[in-house]
C-alpha cells in the first residue's frame, strides 16, 4: 500500500516547510516525521513519497535517509534502545551495561526481541559522558546506568 | 588559576530553571538590550573585546568570525548555531540547552543583529530531544514575550529562531556538513572555499557559532567586552572570559564545571573532578575530546615562544586550558572536555573504542579518511584479537600520518591524532598484546 | 597570460582556471579519478594532491605527524604539509607548486592508491575495464608496492542491474561521483545517488526508477574503473586488442565526434565512445549513437543483386549501366542520401548530372525523431546539411516528392543512395528501373532492380556535415563488408562503364576533384583531405 500522512501529520509538515527557503531543507525534518508515521522505519515508498512532496530525486532520499544512522531501513521494535559505546561510557562500564542488556534481552546487539517488543543497539558518544554510562530509550536519556536501573526501564518497556 | 563563575550555570539544577521567569530573575535578558542600542557594527566589535575563542573546539576568535561577514545587502544572511554535540567526551552544550535555553536565545538574537542576519537556525543531533523541547519551548516563550518576531524588545529589526533536527552523524557536526544537513543533504563537507561567510546555508552568507559561544555572548554585553576577557587568566592571549569545563572517564566527580579561562587539567581532574577514582594513578588525560591527543600525567610540555615562556617545561597537567597555550604544546584545546583514564585502563582497548567511532562516523567522502578509517581500526581489532603483526604495528603510524592533511575536512585528521598519540605513549602496551598475548594489560577500560 | 610554476615550469592559465585544468592544457595530467573536465569539481579521491608554496613571507601550515626509528625503536615527531586538491586550487599568478617534485605529493598519492585498492577486489582478470583502468594505471605510476593490507576485504553488492544498459560492482567501486555528477549535471537526470557512508558508501539507483536516461553509457564511460559496465561490452573483448578509429557519429546531425572501437583480427566494431571536441559534443554522446556502432554489422547488404537475386558486382554493375544509359534524362531521377557522405553524394551527384544529364535531385532520410537540449538532434540523419549543399543553389526534393512524381508516370528510372526511408514504398514498383546503392539491405535496396552493396561509415572514409554547418572527416575502421566498396567508388564504376572516364582513382584524388568541381560551382562542400579534423 502506498504510504500517505495523516491530515494532522500533512499539517505538520507544512509547518516544517514554512520554516525554510527551499523545500529540500524540509527533507530530514520530513523523514523523521514519515518514519514516525511508518512504524519507525523508511521504507522505499516512504522515500518516494518524500521526494515527491519535496520535489526531489528519489535517489537524492535515498542517498539521505541511509547517511544517517538514525533513519531506519527495517521495522525495529516498538521500543528502540541504543546503548552508549563510546569511551568515556566504556571507561564507566558500558561494556557491562551492553552484555547485561543482551543477556537480559536474549538477543544480541543491533536485534529485536521475538516478539517484536525491543530493538537494541548501541550508540556512538550521546554527550552524556558526565553522567556515564548513558543509553537512550525512544526519545529519552537515562543516565549513570548500573545493571538494577537498567533492568527497571526494560522492564517497564517489556510489560508495555 | 580556579576560578568559578556561574554566568552560564546559575541555574543549573533549580525546578524550572530552563524557564523565561528564571532566566530573567537570573539578569538574562538584558545584554541583549544594551546590544540592540548599539549599531551592528559596535556589536561585533564588543565581542571582539570579549576574545571568545570558540568554543565547538577549533578556538576561532568569535568576533573575529562575525566580522567576516559581508555587509548587508539583498542577500539574506543566516546565523547557524551548531548543536551537534557528539565529539566523545563533550557534554557541555547539552547542559546548556537543556538547563539554560534562553542563553542561547539571546545569544542568537545579538549575533543576527551583529551580522545582518534575520533567521537563525539551529541544529540540534536528533538524540537530544530533550534539548529541541527546551529550546522550542524557549522560542515560543520568548516570542510571547515579543522579543522574538518583529519587532525583538520594540527595536524594528525581525529575527526568527527555528530548531533544526539532525539525524544521527557525528560528522555534522563540522560546519560545512552541518549546512548540508541543513539544507536536505547528505552530511558530508563541502570544499573550502567558498567559507561559509561568502556562502553557507542555502548559498547566502552564513555564520556558524557553537552553542556555548552563543549563549556566552549575553554576558559579553551585561559586563562589558573587556571586563569579560579579563576575566580570564589567558586575557593576555587573547583568550577571554569563562567557559564550560566538562571531565569525565576516571574521575571521582564527572561533570560540567564554569570557571574562568585558565584553568589547568590537574584542577580540572583533581580539584573540581575530586581526583581519580580509587585514588588510582593516572595513564592519560585526553584534554578535549577524542579528536585531541592523549597526554601522559607526567608529560612535560616543550611550548616554544616568548608568551609561553611562563609554560616551557612544565607538566602537562598544569597549563592553563588555553587555544594557543595547548596548540603551542603540541597538543589541541578542543571542547575543554576532559576525559581522564586511570592504571586501570588498557589503552590498547581505548584506542580500538575510538578507532570504531571513526570509522563508523566518517561520511566515506573522500579516500584517506573513508579507507584510513576503517584500515585503523581493523590494526587495532587484530592486535586485541591476538592476530596482529609487528610488521602492522610498525605501519600503523604510516596509516594516520597519510590521512593527516589529505582530506576534505578537520575529520580525517582528528581520526589520525588519536592514532597517533596512542600508539606514541603506549606503544608499549600495543607490542606486549603482539608478543606476549598481553599478558600484562588490564584488558579492560573500567574499574 | 598570467603564470604559475609547476614543478618548477611556467604554466599559463586564464583567470578563473584550475591547477589541473591549466596543467592538462598544457599538456601536463596531474593523475585523477574523481575530476573529470566536464562535470562539477568533486575534489573526493584525492589523488591530484599537489603542494603549494606558502604566499611570501608566510610559513607553510605544517602538520603534526611521526616517523618510526626502528633501530631505536621510538617514534620521532615529523611534520607535513598541508595538501591541496590541484581540481579544486584556484590558479594564482606566482604560485609555486610541486607535483611530481615533492616528496610529500609522492607519498600521498601512494598512499591514496593503497587505500583505493584496499578494499577493492582486484579481480582485473574479469573485469571488462582492464587495460583502461585508473586503478591499474595508477598502481604502476605511483604505488608499485604490494597490498600491506591482507584481509578479506569489504563484502558489497555485485553485478547489480542499474537499468537496460548497465552493471554496477559496487567492491571496484571508488565513490568518485563522476556517474551520479554526469546524470544530474549533463543528464539532467538525477537518478543516481550514494547511499550509506563511510566505507560502506555505494552508488545507488533512485527507488522506483531505473537507469534509463538517454545518456546511461556515459556513466560507465566515465566511470574510472570497473565500477560501471556496459551491457552491450560486457565479456565482449578485451581492450588491448582493440584500436580506434576517429568517426563521426551517424545517429543524427549533431555529429558528435567518436572513437570506434575495432579487433583488426576479427574485423568487427565492439564499441563507438565520444572524442572530445568542445565545439560538438564536448565529452559525451548519447545512448543511440554509442550504440549505433552495431548496425555496421546488422541487416548489411553485402553482395549485390539483380531482381533481387544474388549477382556478382561486375555482372550488376554491367545490368545498372544498361538499364541506366539512353534514358530520358527527364524521366529519369536521382536520390542522394543524408545518411552518406559528401564524398559519396558528390559522386552520385556527378554521376547524375555530368554522364546522365539528370536534374531530378531527390533527398532519402531517416524520418525526424525525438530531441533534447543536450545532443540529440530531431533529424536523424548525419549528413542533410552536406548532401543538400553539394547540390549547390538547387536544393533536392524530398523523397516523398520523388514518390508522387513516380506515382503520376513523371519518372521512371531511378538511381538512389540508400537511407532509412520509412515512406511507403510501393510506388515504386512502377519504376522501369531502380538503382541502388545501399549500405543496408533496408527497402529501398530489397526494392531496387538491382542492387549495389556500399560501404558502411565503419568502412571507409567520409566527410559529414552537423547541423550547425560543421564539416567532420570520419576515419575508416575496418575493411569493406562482404562485397561491398565505398558508394563513391561504385558510382565511379558505374560512370566508366558509361564510357565517361572519371579520373579519381584513390580518396584524395576524389575529394581534390570535388573540392575543385564544389568551387567551380561556387559550392563550399568543405571535404576533408585527412581523417583528422
Amino acid at each position: 500500500m502506498a504510504f500517505a500522512l495523516s491530515d494532522e501529520r500533512i499539517k505538520e509538515f507544512a509547518e516544517i516547510l514554512s520554516r525554510y527557503p527551499n523545500k529540500m531543507a524540509a527533507c530530514i525534518p520530513v523523514l523523521h516525521l514519515c518514519q514516525e508515521a511508518n512504524d519507525n522505519w523508511v521504507s522505499d515508498e516512504v522515500t518516494e513519497y518524500v521526494a515527491e512532496k519535496l520535489e526531489l530525486s528519489a535517489a537524492h532520499v535515498k542517498g539521505v535517509a541511509t547517511f544517517y544512522s538514525l533513519f531506519n531501513r527495517e521495522k525495529p521494535g516498538k521500543h528502540q534502545v541504543w546503548v552508549c559505546r563510546t569511551l568515556s561510557c566504556a571507561l564507566r562500564g558500558s561494556e557491562g551495561i551492553i552484555s547485561h542488556c543482551e543477556k537480559r534481552l536474549g538477543i544480541k546487539m543491533g536485534d529485536t526481541t521475538p516478539d517484536g517488543k525491543i530493538t537494541l543497539r548501541t550508540a556512538e558518544c550521546l554527550a552524556a559522558c558526565g553522567t556515564a554510562p548513558a543509553m537512550q530509550v525512544n526519545k529519552e536519556y537515562h543516565e549513570n546506568l548500573t545493571p538494577e536501573s537498567v533492568d527497571a526501564v526494560l522492564d517497564k518497556l517489556l510489560a508495555d | 588559576m580556579l576560578k568559578r563563575t556561574d554566568y552560564l550555570t546559575k541555574n543549573y539544577g533549580k525546578p524550572d530553571g530552563w524557564t523565561l521567569a528564571a532566566y530573567e530573575a537570573g539578569g538574562g535578558y538584558r545584554g541583549v538590550r544594551k546590544a540592540l542600542m548599539m549599531s551592528p557594527g559596535a556589536v561585533v566589535e564588543e565581542t571582539k573585546k570579549a576574545h571568545i575563542r570558540g568554543r565547538g573546539g577549533a578556538g576561532f576568535d568569535c568576533g573575529m568570525k562575525w566580522s567576516f561577514m559581508p555587509k548587508p545587502s539583498d542577500k539574506p544572511h543566516y546565523l547557524v548555531v551548531n548543536a551537534d554535540e557528539g565529539e566523545p567526551g563533550t557534554f557541555k552544550d547539552r547542559t546548556i540547552m537543556e538547563q539554560n535555553p534562553h542563553a542561547l536565545i539571546e545569544g542568537c538574537i545579538i549575533g543576527c543583529y551583529a551580522m545582518g542576519a534575520h533567521t537563525c537556525y539551529i541544529y540540534v543531533r536528533d538524540e537530544l530531544h530533550l534539548s529541541k523541547e527546551r529550546l522550542w519551548a524557549a522560542i515560543e516563550e520568548a516570542k510571547a514575550k515579543g522579543y522574538l518576531g518583529q519587532r525583538p524588545f520594540g527595536k524594528t529589526y525581525e529575527v526568527n529562531i527555528f530548531v533544526h533536527t539532525g539525524a544521527g552523524a557525528y560528522i555534522c557536526g563540522e560546519e560545512t556538513a552541518l549546512l548540508n544537513s541543513l539544507e536536505g543533504k547528505r552530511g558530508q563537507p563541502r570544499l573550502k572555499p567558498p567559507f561559509p561567510a561568502q556562502s553557507g546555508a542555502f548559498g547566502m552568507p552564513t555564520t556558524v557559532n557553537n552553542v556555548e559561544t552563543l549563549a556566552i555572548v549575553p554576558t559579553v554585553f551585561q559586563l562589558g567586552g573587556d571586563a569579560f576577557s579579563k576575566l580570564s587568566a589567558l586575557h593576555h592571549l587573547n583568550d577571554g572570559g569563562t567557559r564550560l569545563f566538562g571531565v569525565s572517564g576516571h574521575v571521582k566527580k564527572p561533570g560540567v564545571y564554569e570557571c574562568a579561562v585558565g584553568l589547568t587539567l590537574r584542577e580540572l581532574i583533581f580539584d573540581l573532578g575530586g581526583g581519580v577514582l580509587d585514588d588510582r594513578p593516572l595513564l592519560g588525560v585526553v584534554p578535549g575530546g577524542s579528536s585531541c591527543p592523549v597526554h601522559l600525567p607526567d608529560e612535560i610540555v616543550n611550548i616554544p615562544g616568548e608568551r609561553f615562556e611562563a609554560y616551557n617545561g612544565k607538566c602537562i597537567l598544569d597549563i592553563p586550558l588555553g587555544v594557543d597555550t595547548f596548540r603551542g604544546a603540541g597538543s589541541m584545546l578542543g571542547t575543554c572536555c576532559a576525559i581522564v583514564m586511570s592504571d586501570a585502563v588498557d589503552p590498547v582497548l581505548a584506542l580500538q573504542n575510538l578507532m570504531h567511532f571513526y570509522r563508523d562516523e566518517s561520511c566515506g567522502q573522500c579516500t584517506p579518511c573513508r579507507e584510513g578509517c576503517g584500515w585503523l581500526e581493523r590494526v587495532v581489532n587484530k592486535i586485541v584479537a591476538g592476530e596482529g603483526t609487528m610488521a602492522e604495528l610498525d605501519q600503523f603510524h604510516e596509516i594516520a600520518t597519510n590521512i593527516t592533511g589529505s582530506t576534505i575536512c578537520a575529520f580525517g585528521d582528528g581520526a589520525a591524532q588519536p592514532a597517533l598519540a596512542f600508539i606514541r605513549r603506549y606503544r608499549k602496551n600495543f607490542e606486549d598484546y603482539i608478543n606476549n598475548g598481553a599478558a600484562t594489560q588490564t584488558r579492560s577500560l573500567s574499574l | 597570460m598570467p603564470s604559475f610554476k609547476l614543478d618548477g615550469r611556467d604554466v599559463e592559465f586564464s583567470p578563473g582556471e584550475t591547477v589541473i585544468e591549466a596543467a592538462r592544457k598544457a599538456g601536463v595530467d596531474i593523475p585523477h579519478y574523481c575530476w573529470h573536465p566536464g562535470l562539477s569539481v568533486a575534489a573526493n579521491c584525492r589523488m591530484c594532491l599537489v603542494e603549494v608554496g606558502p604566499p611570501p613571507g608566510r610559513p607553510a601550515l605544517m602538520l603534526n605527524v611521526l616517523e618510526y626509528d626502528a633501530e631505536k625503536g621510538e617514534y620521532i615527531d615529523a611534520k607535513k604539509p598541508k595538501l591541496q586538491p590541484s581540481c579544486q586550487l584556484g590558479a594564482v599568478e606566482g604560485m609555486e607548486v610541486k607535483s611530481e617534485s615533492s616528496e610529500h605529493v609522492k607519498r600521498a598519492r601512494a598512499a591514496v592508491q593503497e587505500m583505493l585498492l584496499l578494499n577493492h577486489p582486484v579481480d582485473c582478470p574479469i573485469c571488462d575495464q582492464a587495460g583502461e583502468c585508473r586503478l591499474q594505471d595508477y598502481w604502476l605510476e605511483h604505488q608499485s608496492t604490494d597490498k600491506r593490507m591482507k584481509d578479506e576485504t569489504i563484502r558489497k553488492p555485485k553485478a547489480q542491474d542499474f537499468g537496460p544498459t548497465i552493471v554496477y560492482d559496487a567492491e571496484r567501486c571508488i565513490v568518485c561521483t563522476r556517474c551520479i555528477r554526469f546524470s544530474e549535471e549533463i543528464a539532467k537526470d538525477p537518478v543516481l545517488d550514494l547511499r550509506d557512508r563511510g566505507n560502506l558508501a555505494e552508488v545507488v539507483v533512485a527507488p522506483g526508477r531505473e537507469l534509463d536516461h538517454d545518456y546511461t553509457l556515459m556513466t560507465e564511460h566515465v566511470c574510472p574503473v570497473g565500477a560501471l559496465t556496459a551491457k552491450d561490452f560486457r565479456f565482449k573483448a578485451r581492450v588491448w586488442f582493440l584500436r580506434s578509429s576517429q568517426s563521426i557519429c551517424q545517429g543524427c546531425s549533431t555529429g558528435c565526434n567518436a572513437f570506434l572501437d575495432y579487433d583488426p583480427r576479427d574485423q568487427t566494431v565492439y564499441r563507438h565512445r565520444p572524442r572530445e571536441n568542445a565545439e560538438v559534443n564536448k565529452f559525451w554522446m548519447c545512448d543511440k549513437g554509442m550504440l549505433d556502432y552495431r548496425r555496421i554489422h546488422e541487416n548489411r547488404l553485402l553482395e549485390p543483386t539483380i531482381s533481387g537475386k544474388s549477382a556478382d558486382v561486375g555482372a550488376a554493375l554491367e545490368k545498372a549501366v544498361e538499364l541506366l544509359k539512353d534514358v530520358d534524362s527527364d524521366k529519369l531521377a536521382v536520390v542522394l542520401s543524408a545518411q552518406h557522405s559528401n564524398e559519396d553524394n558528390f559522386a552520385l551527384l556527378t554521376l547524375a548530372q555530368e554522364h546522365l544529364g539528370s536534374k531530378a535531385l531527390f533527398l532519402a532520410a531517416r524520418p525526424s525523431g525525438p530531441a533534447d537540449d543536450i545532443l540529440i538532434n530531431a533529424d536523424k540523419n548525419p549528413n542533410t546539411a552536406g548532401a543538400t549543399a553539394v547540390c549547390g543553389s538547387t536544393p533536392p526534393k524530398s523523397f516523398s516528392e520523388l514518390l508522387t512524381a513516380i506515382g503520376s508516370g513523371k519518372i521512371s528510372h531511378v538511381l538512389a543512395l540508400s537511407a532509412d526511408v520509412e515512406e511507403d514504398l510501393s510506388p515504386l514498383s512502377d519504376l522501369k528501373a531502380l538503382v541502388v546503392l545501399s549500405t543496408h539491405d533496408v527497402g529501398l535496396a530489397k526494392a531496387a532492380t538491382v542492387a549495389l552493396p556500399a560501404s558502411s561509415w565503419a568502412e571507409c572514409d567520409g566527410t559529414f556535415v552537423n547541423e550547425k554547418g560543421a564539416s567532420q572527416a570520419s576515419e575508416s575502421a575496418i575493411k569493406p563488408q562482404g562485397a561491398s566498396r565505398p558508394a563513391w567508388k561504385l558510382a565511379g564504376a558505374i560512370g566508366m562503364r558509361l564510357g565517361k572516364s572519371t579520373p579519381w582513382k584513390s580518396l584524395d584524388d576524389f575529394r581534390g576533384a570535388v573540392n575543385s568541381d564544389a568551387a567551380a560551382a561556387g559550392v563550399d562542400v568543405g571535404v576533408q583531405p585527412g581523417a583528422s579534423a
